[in-house]
């Protein structure tokens, strides 16, 4: 169980990662590329559920490093993270924030910010990380 | 051969802040699209409302500020393609709007100094 006050929380431990909110929304990003965001459904969204029920929010969206990567977030993480048509060829996956453990959005935080990082940076944070355990 | 494409406005397009992640893919085609080489520039335009048309007759000029009511008149964003034949043009052009989820474009081929060589 995590709520959007644990993702900020969260995502300020990160280096130089900034909070915005954008449509009444809040995103955040490193060096400018927006790396997770508050994911609300749109209409077209939820009809593309069907007859079943869309996942009850709020729900974050994260960048993963790639597509082969998003396969293995989606095959092996709980329920909590999966994804929608609208994002089909593109390297990012949604999470459920109600039903997401602590640790698993800390880490997938942490992945969606190396996947936006600059490579300098993230080399940078690699070691500090490193030194630290 | 340059072509310049001119994606139709709308509605839509004249007030249109994209989700985060569409927003991300566009960016990621774009940057890929200009490291192969054919897109040479691209950019969206605003709304309408903050454009002007200026025209000149016989030294006169005025100038109308917007937002232009006739939807037909409303351009959302334009490319720069530098490509192999005007096949390969329409190919990209195809590419795109299927991306954005559908659209028009309108595609001229654009003059180039060889076009006037003799």
């Amino acid at each position: 169980m995590a709520t959007l006050e644990d993702v900020a929380r969260l995502a300020k431990d990160l280096p130089e990662a900034a909070e915005a909110e954008r449509r009444g929304s809040l995103t955040w990003a490193i060096a400018g590329k927006v790396f997770a965001w508050e994911r609300p459904f749109s209409k077209a969204d939820v009809k593309r559920f069907g007859a079943t029920a869309p996942p009850e929010g709020p729900i974050l969206a994260v960048r993963v490093a790639d597509l082969a990567e998003k396969e293995a977030v989606l095959a092996t993480s709980s329920n909590a993270f999966f994804t929608i048509p609208h994002f089909d060829g593109f390297s990012a996956v949604l999470i459920q924030l109600k039903t997401v453990t602590q640790e698993a959005l800390r880490d997938a935080l942490v992945d969606a910010w190396f996947a936006c990082a600059p490579p300098k940076l993230a080399d940078a944070y690699l070691g500090t990380l490193r030194t630290r355990q | 051969m340059r072509f310049m494409g001119l994606l139709k406005g709308n509605q839509h397009t004249e007030n249109f802040t994209p989700n985060p992640e569409d927003f991300a893919r566009m960016g990621e085609y774009v940057a890929q699209a200009m490291k192969a080489g054919w897109l040479v520039a691209t950019d969206g335009l605003q709304s309408s409302s903050k454009a002007s048309t200026i025209r000149v007759a016989d030294g006169k000029g005025t100038i109308t500020d917007g937002p232009f009511t006739e939807t037909k008149e409303l351009i959302a964003s334009y490319a720069i393609l530098q490509v192999g034949s005007k096949q390969e043009a329409i190919e990209r052009t195809t590419e795109f709007l299927n991306l954005i989820g559908g659209g028009e474009i309108d595609l001229y081929q654009m003059y180039d100094p060889s076009d006037f060589e003799s």
